[in-house]
């Protein structure tokens, strides 16, 4: 390499940090080095006061020999969850940013309307949800019985809990998912699409054969980013079912939060947290991965 | 058809202008004028139903007398309807709503200016540019996402105890500024959209990378940009948990958590809890519909396409 190339390769790598630099460091200052001290807690038998006392692998031990049968149970309650939510949640979200996606009369309105239960706050939402869900005074049962049907009792029953759950997040997060969406239809050139509609292409094939693969950069992002997201999920458990009924919505965050913060095992809970850092990163990879086979950018 | 079939078409040459009707519209052809507005139109009205349910709910409670709001067989319409909770909320001599207003305010506004800034300097850098470093320092940035929010809350208290920002609103501005991965991804999977050919014309023509970035890209980007501003002022408004943890003075609490304590102070206040919710409701609604012109206004993608 003569020292021109050098110097060309040098102020290239410098230009491209100065882009990333800001957020790069700021992430590093606020979302990773405070977290690196977990690795040694979960070594520890630490209580989150008195000093901690190393204890070897016990953490990860007593989660891999069966002798905290929640760990199994919530980090299977959380995968259902996931499944359940992710991939409904996303076609449902690119279903509604394509129905919104319009200029006709009153549409506005229409989008801002399906966006309110994002913003609307996860208080009034559990006290909602917990109504509708109702087995005597709910929505859901009254319109079932309207068809003869006597629904289930469903924050009552550990399966159905866990279906409300997820249809509550489906609910409150269509708005988020069809807002992104949105954006990411704006990247797909109309000239395209007429071009298409020309060659005599249907909606569908319009949709499948250019939307579709405009739209995968944008579907990947929400993939790795709900997948994430759902796998911490809590708030929404709390303020549902707080957990029940029995373990049936008992997620993995809520196992954690309850040995950390009821329980005061510190170590325990940091070693559930580089467990689930380590499941993530895995499931990630692998849509990483997979990403090369479906999406397609520019 | 492939991804490859697409790419031959969109370098396909032009074809005869398609008819277009006086909203600049390519007419359907398939299916019928009239069929497929009132079909979305039916298909709107339901979706829109099931969303803004809850919202009726909170909006009658917040007028309702406060026996009347939790009750086995809610009533949509409030009777007797009362402002008592309104009331309440803006003189409650305790909790200075008013306030914690104007406090959200500010803090919203200044982490939407300075993430937008930070998280699209990153997406260009990220989508555009080759560099050392570039995958790997992305790769942080995606591993950052998986580290449980409960779990950074422990050692940011103490580190924020030790420097002597507790109860100040550093916590709730300057790391949601600087430390947007999400907001970085965003942007970076949009700026990828953006045909490169752009970029390449403009570097002949002599211009910097960081003027191609505000003067291409970022006009381009007006639909990602106003969407993350939406969600980052919908995130900020509503941030309970830090608020929660970093402050203690009341006169610095922010909506959220000046709301809760009226579910904890004397037991819960359902009423004016919905008052507030209300109204803290109302400024995310007017943000959305300000912005949301720019979701779907469409770029112009003359030129090369």
């Amino acid at each position: 390499m003569t020292a021109q190339q050098t110097v060309t390769a040098r102020r290239r790598n410098l230009r491209g940090w100065m882009f990333i630099g800001p957020v790069v460091t700021g992430t590093l200052l606020f979302n990773v080095i405070p977290v690196l001290p977990t690795l040694v807690t979960s070594f520890t038998d630490w209580d989150g006061l008195a000093a901690p006392k190393f204890t070897g692998v016990s953490n990860y031990k007593e989660m891999f020999s069966g002798q905290d049968p929640l760990f199994g149970k919530s980090l299977i309650n959380t995968a259902i969850y996931t499944i359940g939510y992710v991939p409904v949640g996303i076609i449902i979200g690119i279903a509604l940013a394509l129905l919104v996606n319009n200029r006709l009369r009153g549409m506005a309105v229409i989008r801002a309307l399906i966006f309110l239960p994002y913003v609307t706050s996860l208080v009034a939402v559990g006290v909602i949800s917990r109504w509708v869900f109702s087995d005597q005074y709910g929505v859901i049962n009254a319109v079932l019985a309207s068809f003869g049907i006597t629904g289930p009792h469903w924050l009552g029953e550990p399966s159905s809990a866990m279906a409300a759950v997820i249809v509550t997040a489906i609910w409150a997060n269509m708005g988020f998912n069809m807002v992104i969406v949105l954006a990411g239809l704006q990247g797909v050139p109309e000239t395209l699409i007429e071009a298409a509609t020309l060659d005599g292409a249907g909606r569908f094939s319009r949709f499948f054969h250019v939307t579709l693969p405009f739209l995968t950069p944008t579907i990947f992002m929400l993939l790795i980013l709900q997948t994430i997201g759902s796998f911490q999920v809590f708030a929404l458990i709390l303020v549902m079912t707080g957990g029940g009924p029995g373990d049936g919505t008992y997620v993995y965050i809520y196992h954690l939060w309850y040995e950390a913060f009821s329980l005061r095992r510190m170590g325990y809970a940091s070693a559930l947290a580089i467990v689930l850092f380590a499941v993530l990163l895995a499931v990630t990879w692998i849509q990483n991965r997979l990403s090369k086979r479906w999406v397609f950018y520019q | 058809m492939t991804i490859e079939d697409t790419r031959e078409k969109k370098l396909a040459p032009p074809r005869s202008p398609a008819p277009v009707d006086d909203r600049g519209e390519v007419r359907r052809r398939r299916v019928g004028r009239i069929a497929g507005p009132t079909a979305t139109y039916v298909g709107c009205v339901i979706v829109a139903l099931i969303a803004i349910a809850p919202f009726l709910w909170m909006l009658s409670s917040s007028f309702k007398e406060p026996g009347d709001v939790i009750s086995l067989t809610p009533r949509l319409l409030p009777s007797p309807f009362t402002f008592e909770n309104y009331e309440y909320l803006v003189n409650n001599g305790v909790l200075p709503f008013i306030r914690f207003l104007g406090n959200s305010a500010y803090i919203t506004v200044l982490v939407i200016i300075g993430r937008l800034m930070v998280c699209a300097l990153g997406a260009y850098g990220f989508a555009r540019l080759q560099f050392r470093g570039r995958d790997a320092a992305f790769g942080l940035l995606l591993a950052s996402l998986m580290i449980p929010d409960m779990l950074m809350v422990l050692p940011l208290y103490s580190a924020y105890v030790k420097a002597g920002l507790i109860d100040t609103h550093f916590p709730l501005i300057v790391p949601p500024i600087v430390a947007n991965t999400f907001g970085t991804f965003l942007l970076r999977q949009f700026f990828m959209t953006i045909p490169k050919e752009y970029d390449e014309a403009a570097l002949v023509d002599g211009a910097s990378h960081f003027r191609i970035f505000v003067s291409i890209i970022l006009p381009l980007s007006k639909p990602a940009l106003a969407t993350l501003a939406v969600l980052t002022f919908v995130n900020v408004w509503n941030d309970f948990f830090g608020p929660l943890v970093y402050l203690s003075d009341v006169n610095k609490f922010t909506v959220p958590v000046g709301l809760a304590f009226f579910q904890t102070q004397d037991s819960t206040q359902y009423g004016p809890l919905m008052a507030g919710a209300t109204l803290a409701i109302i400024p995310t609604v007017l943000v959305f519909v300000f912005a949301q012109k720019y979701f779907t206004r469409g770029i112009s993608m003359t030129g090369i396409k």
